[in-house]
């Protein structure tokens, strides 16, 4: 006999389990995720290929504008030649002669009594006529020697177009 | 049955065998070695040294580049209006070999390409794979060419080079040749700048030819040309040729130039030439009328160089404008050698400095000359710019010819002073009387005003800096006596206008024969050159008529200086210096 002190219980070491038998597991139901497999396949699918159809679809209307742009740009360069053809100084000598219209004359400056002149000198060929005042005073913006001062010759407004 | 046994062999022959395995295992080993290094080495070759190379060459089959033109860049008139424009246009070729029924293709082609059916069917017949049938056609024609769809038949994008105002300034835009170069004018003096960039597109094609949809692909934008403003006014350059063109046909002459000059920015307005062309069809021009005779032709400037003997002569205070000079009939500067006479015969008279230069006396100026002495009278007319390229923007400019100082012989201080024996471009004697208008500075001349970018923003031409040649007070002096040329009595009175007081001189000088030594017998050039008002001058106007019949400046050249300044100053809005003469 052994005067060894009888082991004590383990602390939490219960009674072990019971085994027991279980039935065969059930078999998940394979259908939905069959189906949804197939339907995200199928959504991506058809999602790569409507953005793939909608980036090209963009891409052809992107060339047709592009085509579009081009036929324009050309059309009104076409249209500038011929607007600058119709105003070559040339074409427009030949229309104001067969118009019966004449170079125009000597300038006159046209100033009422105790008025400054405005005129700036250019005359049309009505004012042709027209007897100076004397004494009229230049316009502002002239110098006494006669010249003008500002540009005579402004840049077009062409620095606008296309 | 007996039992036959398997003998071993011999240990000898078994060893033998063994060492025969090994030395095949070896021999394989060693090919397989071999093998494998060649393979390797091979593959090194291939993939490391020569990867680049063949890479390229790879690519090269594949890749298929397109370039994409630019556009070229505009040249406007110094208002905007547009001189020079590049439209689109078509292009037809064919290929020969492709077309199956030349006569009847032909025959449909013939009405829509403006050409003879023989004409056609000729070039259809040619042996070369690819031909051009017609070049640069509207786009509506090349448009009709397509619809047809004519086997062996294609159409291209083109453009051309169109000069709306037609032979307005024709010598000074140029033209473009079939390679879009620029071959004159303006155009060759800025084509780096108005050709542009060209772009292009890099496209991946099978063996077929047929581009793979989802190969390399990429696409670098054409880069379109500078657009550029000159400081040409279109519509005084038509009154300028027009009135230049009305009096080469009046005088007979065989040519002419007309330019005008703003004398305080040097910006030249007008540089018109007669005969002329148009640079829409230059191909049908004759080389004279392409040549820009105004920088490029150098004659003797006549009495019109008298006015740089004053200017030096006042400038040294050798004379002033009422000093008496006595003029002989005859002048014998070296006795045996030329005599010089004036263009009028007259007994020894005594007149005024400022009567010397009105009634443009050879023998007064050349008497002036001499007590100026040659050294002065040479630099002169090198500082008023003889000798060299004003720098204008044009190429084949003259420098003109001027004898060295060195070289001069007893009579060449005689026969510069009256301005024979030295040669100037027409824009370098324009310049001269410039530097007179602007108060003895010298501006150089120019025909760029400034350039519009892709971007569209203009920005004006630098201004090269200008120097003084004579004193303002000089300039002053100088211009009351040109004056004098146009009031009755002096050379010019054709030359006055009614709104304007005018200032100038006239020029009839002998023609140099260019195959020989010496003149050409009564063949001579005459000019007007002066500017207005001559109180603070706008423009200043320089005509040169060649040959004309009568000779004189002051007859054939003054009237054509009296309708393109009159004009020149009616258009830059100048209002009268002079009352009219209905009130007066």
């Amino acid at each position: 006999m052994s005067n060894l002190p009888a082991r004590a219980p383990r602390p939490g070491n219960q009674q072990p389990a019971r085994l027991r038998a279980v039935g065969r597991p059930r078999g998940a139901p394979r259908l939905p995720f069959l189906l949804l497999t197939v339907a995200v396949i199928v959504v991506g699918v058809l999602g790569l290929v409507s953005l793939n159809v909608s980036v090209n679809q963009q891409s052809f209307q992107l060339s047709r504008l592009e085509r579009d742009s081009r036929a324009a740009e050309s059309r009104w360069t076409s249209l500038q030649a011929e607007v600058d053809r119709l105003k070559a100084p040339s074409r427009i000598a030949r229309e104001a002669a067969a118009a019966g219209l004449v170079p125009e004359g000597r300038a006159r400056l046209v100033a009422w009594p105790g008025s400054r002149a405005r005129d700036r000198g250019t005359a049309s060929p009505g004012a042709a006529s027209s007897p100076a005042a004397p004494g009229a005073r230049a316009a502002p913006g002239a110098d006494p020697a006669g010249t003008t001062l500002e540009d005579p010759f402004p840049l077009k407004r062409y620095l606008a177009e296309p | 049955m007996p039992q036959t046994r398997r003998r071993r062999p011999p240990p000898r022959r078994r060893a033998r065998r063994r060492r025969d395995g090994r030395r095949r295992l070896l021999a394989l080993l060693i090919l397989s070695v071999l093998a494998f290094s060649a393979i390797s080495g091979r593959l090194i070759v291939l993939q490391v040294l020569d990867a680049g190379s063949l890479d390229q060459a790879a690519a090269r089959q594949r890749l298929h580049t397109i370039e994409l033109p630019a556009t070229r860049g505009r040249i406007f008139d110094r208002n905007g209006d547009d001189l020079a424009l590049s439209v689109p246009a078509r292009t037809v070729y064919a290929q020969p070999r492709l077309v199956r029924d030349k006569a009847a293709t032909a025959r449909r082609l013939a009405p829509l390409l403006g050409r003879p059916v023989a004409r056609i069917q000729r070039r259809l017949a040619s042996k070369t794979p690819w031909i051009y049938l017609a070049r640069r056609l509207p786009v509506q024609q090349g448009e009709a060419v397509a619809r047809l769809k004519l086997p062996g038949i294609g159409v291209l994008g083109d453009t051309v080079r169109s000069y709306p105002s037609g032979s307005v300034a024709a010598q000074v835009l140029g033209f473009v040749g079939d390679d879009g170069k620029g071959l004159a004018g303006v155009e060759q003096q800025y084509d780096a700048l108005l050709r542009g960039h060209a772009g292009q597109v890099l496209l991946e094609r099978d063996p077929h030819g047929r581009v793979i949809p989802q190969g390399q692909r990429s696409r670098e934008s054409p880069e379109a040309g500078t657009d550029l403003v000159l400081t040409i006014d279109q519509h005084l350059q038509y009154l300028a040729e027009q009135s230049l063109a009305r009096a080469v046909k009046q005088f007979h002459a065989k040519a002419g130039s007309v330019l005008v000059l703003d004398p305080r920015s040097g910006q030249v307005l007008t540089m018109a030439n007669v005969p002329t062309f148009d640079p829409n069809r230059f191909q049908r021009s004759r080389p004279e009328a392409r040549k820009n005779r105004a920088v490029s032709d150098i004659y003797e400037p006549g009495s019109t160089n008298k006015t740089i003997t004053a200017a030096a002569a006042l400038e040294h205070r050798v004379v002033t404008p009422r000093s008496r000079i006595t003029v002989p009939p005859a002048l014998n500067l070296c006795p045996g050698v030329k005599t010089f006479h004036d263009a009028h015969g007259h007994g020894t008279e005594v007149l005024s400095f400022a009567d010397v230069v009105a009634q443009s006396s050879n023998i007064g100026t050349i008497q002036v000359a001499r007590a100026l002495g040659p050294q002065r009278l040479a630099k002169a007319e090198v500082d008023f710019g003889y000798g060299r390229r004003t720098g204008v923007d044009l190429p084949g400019e003259s420098p003109g010819i001027i004898l060295p100082l060195k070289d001069w012989r007893c009579t060449d201080l005689g026969v510069n002073a009256i301005g024979q024996g030295v040669a100037v471009t027409a824009l370098q004697m324009a310049s001269v009387y410039a530097t007179v208008a602007n108060g003895g500075v010298l501006v150089p001349p120019t025909l760029l005003r400034g350039m519009v970018d892709a971007g569209g923003s203009f920005e004006p031409a630098k201004q090269r800096p200008g120097r003084r040649v004579l004193s303002a007070r000089t300039a002053r002096t100088l211009s009351r006596i040109l004056e004098g040329v146009i009031r009755e009595g002096g050379t010019g009175t054709l030359a006055a206008l009614d709104e304007w007081r005018v200032a100038g001189k006239t020029g009839t000088a002998q023609k140099v024969d260019p195959k020989r030594r010496g003149y050409l017998p009564g063949a001579y050039v005459a000019s007007f050159i002066g500017y207005a008002p001559a109180e603070r001058p706008a423009v200043v106007v320089a005509v040169v008529l060649d040959q004309p019949t009568p000779i004189y400046g002051g007859v054939v050249a003054a009237p054509v200086f009296r309708e393109v300044a009159g004009a020149a100053l009616r258009r830059l809005g100048v209002l009268p210096t002079l009352p009219p003469k209905a009130v007066r």
